[in-house]
């Protein structure tokens, strides 16, 4: 019995398969242990564009990582900004081990993911671990509206007290409203529903 | 590198040093020039206010686009001759007052027609800053000054 | 920094005022708090029981504007934030642009257009500690140092002006290099040289006006004390942080741009107050000028590789940049860590960019360094902080 014969050139498949994923990178040193440390209260692990990893913590459990990264010799919190997506809000935060030679210098990223849909964005808040905190989470208040739980004096940093909303959002949209500068408190004063003054 | 500020232990005379330092300045030639009488010269990549071409300008809109807080814009303008290369007749006009000077619309033109020029004088007595095509392609001499020596 | 209750006033220890406390405004509009800073003081006599800094009065909106525009839109507008030393801001931008662009090595800078950034931005730290040096004296009373300074400066910023066409707000910087390569003037390079020999001269005359003056040594010594613990605490970088005896340099630790083959020390001193502070700034003045010595050398002797800008962010290319992703650079500011976070969509515009100021972030400690000291003591406090407030309120 003849086998069947074989095409004599394979036909060519529907779409090329698809490229195996990246594999997922893998946390080393620190971030490993920091991961190691909270199963639960690391998310994920990722790599940015620039090469460095972050972590992203459930916003119940930042402040005792956030700690435990203190404890392992990163004190100074160099930047904390936030971020609006189309579904969550982001807060980034980043450490540095203050170093004098390049081999004791080292960054560790954090990252918490605030969904839209669990309502109003809230955070702990790491003033009481690093006092620095303080103004540049005011700020992400004003800005976005997140909520940095256990604050003691949250604020707006730069818009006046009486202003509605937090611009950066991607959907804000207020009445115009501008600031008049009084003694005492500044007045913010806005449109009516009409758009009039 | 550590450095250790030192006090002197003399009192006054580092004071006397430093009037020393300015008692010598005064008999130095002076540093400042008296600026509308004199001007210092200025540099060759100065960015003074813009200025058209309209004999190159294609009207691609690539200026307006890059200007970063909307003082270039496009309009409809004539102007008085032919040309070819902008059928329809568009060319930028610049609100000065608006204008922060950063030449970016300079750097996308791809034909060289808007560049930043050497005027940096533009208070005027009449508040009158957005500059048509017709006032932007005036070079410095017909505007009756000249250029910034 | 808990609020302070101006309506029930405590001294810092926590009892109850003995004698009456008042409350004064001082700013925003005060010639010493450079910019529009207001400060509520609470005042014990003359001496200052606590301070608290209302700011925002210069705030812009440059984040929300940057979400608007295209990237390379957005370089200007960071010149506006820190004026006194924009090559800085760009080159911060820029950089954490290009890690979106480039990926982490960041290959699409050539060398030139590297050593070109460093010689800019090395200009430009000068700049700012000698325009620091004339308003922290002018704060104290001293008007003579600022002509000194400025003199200098204006000589900064002719060759500035000569590099980028600008003498403050220099949108110099671009994605994949830097706008104009050196001037075609043979004698630029030359003349900086010549420049670059007498500077360290003129900083020794102004140490020698200055550093042993009894007046500015009382006036400065123990004025605006921070222990490291504090700096580190409060997030404090910069010279700030090396006047408490750390070390600690991005250009050095963590190092970007060419920073890394060139050598220099990082002055730092212990003895953390003004007086302290103002001799790290001196030295790092003096560390400048050897970083530009060496840099002009290469520019001028060695033919480095590469063109001044990449051609695929050239021209009206600069419109069509489309970066995706989530990066954060840092760079050495004369005032400390400016760092940005970028995050992108692959669209023409930036869905978010965060400006980490480092006057911002210095400012906050204000309060700890204020707090028992006479009012003209707190605003030689905060003029050894380094300030500007398009910087603070961005």
């Amino acid at each position: 019995m003849a086998a069947a014969p074989a095409p004599a050139v394979p036909a060519a498949p529907a779409t090329p398969p698809a490229a195996p994923a990246a594999p997922k990178p893998k946390p080393r040193g620190d971030y490993a242990m920091l991961q190691d440390a909270h199963p639960s209260g690391i998310a994920s692990y990722d790599v940015l564009e620039d090469g460095v990893g972050v972590l992203t913590v459930a916003p119940d459990e930042l402040f005792t990582v956030a700690a435990e990264a203190k404890a392992m010799g990163y004190r100074l919190l160099s930047v904390l900004s936030a971020y609006d997506r189309t579904d969550h809000f982001g807060v980034f935060y980043a450490f540095l081990k203050v170093a004098d030679t390049p081999a004791q210098f080292a960054e560790l990223r954090l990252r918490v993911v605030l969904p839209k849909a669990a309502g109003e964005p809230k955070v702990q808040s790491l003033v009481d671990l690093h006092p620095s905190a303080d103004w540049h989470e005011r700020e992400m208040f004003d800005m976005y509206g997140i909520q940095f739980l256990g604050h003691p004096d949250l604020r707006r940093m730069f818009l006046p007290d009486g202003w509605t909303g937090h611009p950066m959002r991607k959907d804000y949209k207020e009445p115009e409203q501008f600031v008049a500068l009084r003694e005492g408190e500044d007045v913010v004063v806005r449109t009516n529903e009409e758009g009039s003054w | 590198m550590d450095i250790q500020p030192q006090p002197s232990k003399v009192p006054l005379v580092p004071i006397l040093q430093g009037m020393g330092v300015t008692l010598k300045h005064f008999f130095k030639k002076t540093v400042t020039t008296q600026y509308p009488e004199h001007k210092l010269p200025l540099a060759d990549r100065f960015r003074g206010r813009i200025y058209l071409k309209l004999e190159t300008c294609i009207g691609c809109t690539l200026c307006a686009q890059a200007c970063p807080n909307g003082s270039c814009y496009m309009v409809d303008y004539d102007p008085g001759f032919d040309t070819p290369q902008n059928k329809r007749k568009k060319f930028p006009a610049v609100e000065i007052s608006k204008c922060m000077y950063c030449s970016l619309c300079e750097e996308a033109c791809p034909t060289d027609s808007i560049r930043m020029g050497k005027e940096y004088e533009t208070a005027a007595y009449v508040r009158d800053f957005d500059y048509k095509p017709d006032r932007l392609s005036q070079n410095e001499h017909s505007l009756g000054r000249g250029p910034a020596q | 920094m808990a609020k302070v209750d101006f309506a029930n006033p405590r001294m810092p220890d926590g009892r109850a005022p003995t004698s009456q406390l008042m409350t004064l405004n001082m700013g925003p509009q005060h010639p010493s708090t450079h910019g529009v800073l207001r400060l509520k003081l609470l005042l014990d006599g003359e001496i200052v029981v606590d301070v608290e800094p209302v700011i925002g009065y210069l705030h812009r909106g440059s984040e929300k504007l940057a979400e608007n525009m295209h990237w390379v839109k957005f370089i200007p507008l960071t010149d506006r934030m820190d004026y006194v030393s924009a090559m800085h801001n760009n080159h911060g931008y820029v950089l954490a642009v290009e890690k979106l662009l480039g990926g982490p090595e960041q290959n699409i800078v050539s060398e030139r257009a590297e050593h070109i950034r460093v010689f800019a931005a090395e200009l430009s730290r000068l700049c700012n500690h000698l325009f620091w040096m004339g308003t922290f004296m002018l704060d104290l009373g001293a008007i003579t140092p600022l002509f000194y300074a400025l003199r200098e400066r204006e000589t900064i910023l002719g060759f500035l002006e000569e590099l980028c066409g600008a003498r403050l707000t220099f949108n110099y910087f671009r994605f994949g290099g830097v706008k104009y390569d050196l001037p075609d003037d043979p004698t630029y390079l030359p003349r900086i040289k010549e420049f670059l020999a007498k500077m360290p001269g003129h900083i020794a005359e102004y140490q020698k006006q200055l550093r042993q003056n009894d007046i500015l040594v009382a006036r400065l010594t123990g004025t605006g004390p921070l222990s490291r613990e504090q700096a580190l605490e409060w997030g404090i970088t910069g010279p700030m942080l090396r006047a408490t005896g750390v070390a600690h340099d991005l250009r050095k630790v963590a190092p970007y741009s060419v920073y890394k083959s060139l050598n220099f020390e990082v002055p730092t001193t212990t003895q953390s107050d003004c007086y302290g502070r103002l001799h790290v700034r001196w030295a790092e003045m003096v560390e400048s000028v050897k970083i530009l010595n060496q840099v002009v050398d290469r520019l001028a002797n060695r033919n480095l590789e590469g063109i001044h800008l990449n051609p695929d962010y050239a021209g009206g290319k600069i419109l069509r940049v489309k970066a995706k992703g989530e990066a954060y650079a840092r760079i050495e500011h004369p005032k400390g860590e400016y760092g940005c976070h970028v995050i992108g969509d692959g669209k023409q515009n930036p869905s978010r960019v965060h400006v980490r100021a480092p006057s911002f972030a210095n400012l906050q400690v204000i309060p700890l360094m204020a707090r028992g000291q006479k009012i003209a003591d707190l605003v030689a406090s905060l003029g050894s902080i380094d300030i500007v407030l398009g910087d603070v309120d961005r």
